[in-house]
């Protein structure tokens, strides 16, 4: 393992700093386990980096790839998107991917907690309370405690289909700005 | 006419079904899979998108991975192995293969002799 295969290792390595040390580590070693590999085969310390390419593309990579494809939402993969995002400056690391995941989980704990708030507001009005805390405002529209749950239900739907839609497209886009098609 | 862009798209479809394929038929470990796509240039892939790739396998567990000794002076290898799930969506992706070549063959023959 000479010094431009080992500085290659070490680039990847601090590109990966936000996976898991275990992950990062398995990575690592199995790059260098194909270094050697090339090496046997004859294969220059030159080619080799060469083949591999860009360290910071191939760590973009691996941090793409490890957003599963399916656009299905859980919080370790609200996570990898922040470590991918974490890893690449630039406009769309830095703000925009933060911000619209950010938004579209906003969004989607917003669609189930308006409607649990127009259903507390009902039984209150059941009850004969006025619950004054929980209101709903459109301009100089407010609505009575009767229309206020439809409205809370249908408010809460939106909001949660337009966080999923938001969602999706997250990480379709970094599905699409990780694999650029000139490398396959 | 550019049939490079048309060859890339179909090469990131059919990649992980190449894998996959693969693997079934015994361990590979990642740089002997490169090499042997590299013998079809349509399906031939680079470090930089194979190991990636391979990774995403291994999350969404189709495959699984160990590390093995091998033999003098050369390093560890990381072999893959198909799983059930693998294999699954495997079979899965086999049939929708052959209804693919099934309905290129009968258009291309509707259009020979239609």
């Amino acid at each position: 393992m000479d010094k431009i295969m080992n500085d290659y290792l070490v680039k990847i390595e601090k590109y990966l700093k936000s996976m898991s040390d275990s992950e990062r580590i398995d990575i690592v070693k199995e790059i260098k386990s194909v270094m050697l590999e090339l090496q046997n085969n004859g294969v220059s310390s030159e080619q080799i980096i060469e083949r591999l390419g860009n360290p910071k593309e191939l760590a973009k990579a691996y941090l793409g790839e490890a957003i599963s494809k399916n656009s299905k939402f859980s919080w370790r993969k609200f996570g990898e998107i922040f470590a991918f995002c974490s890893s690449f400056a630039g406009v769309s690391g830095m703000l925009l991917l933060p911000f619209i995941s950010t938004l579209s989980i906003a969004l989607m704990i917003g669609g189930v907690i308006t409607p649990i708030g127009g259903i507390v507001k009902f039984f209150g009005y059941l009850m004969g309370y006025d619950i004054a805390g929980i209101t709903i405002e459109m301009g100089a529209f407010t609505p009575s405690p009767m229309q206020f749950l439809p409205i809370s239900i249908v408010i809460g739907v939106l909001m949660f289909w337009l966080g999923k839609v938001l969602w999706k497209l997250t990480i379709k886009y970094i599905h699409t700005i990780s694999q650029k098609k000139k490398t396959v | 006419m550019n049939v490079d862009d048309w060859k890339s798209q179909i090469k990131r479809g059919t990649l992980d079904f190449c894998i996959l394929l693969l693997i079934k038929q015994r361990p590979y470990y990642g740089y002997e899979i490169i090499s042997k796509l590299e013998q079809y240039p349509i399906v031939a892939a680079k470090e930089n998108t194979i190991y990636p790739l391979l990774r995403r396998l291994l999350k969404e567990e189709y495959i699984s991975s160990s590390w093995q000794e091998s033999t003098e002076g050369l390093p560890p290898r990381k072999y893959y192995t198909l799983t059930e799930k693998g294999n699954e969506y495997l079979n899965a992706m086999s049939l929708e293969w052959d209804n693919l070549l099934t309905a290129i063959s009968e258009i291309k023959g509707e259009l020979n002799f239609g």
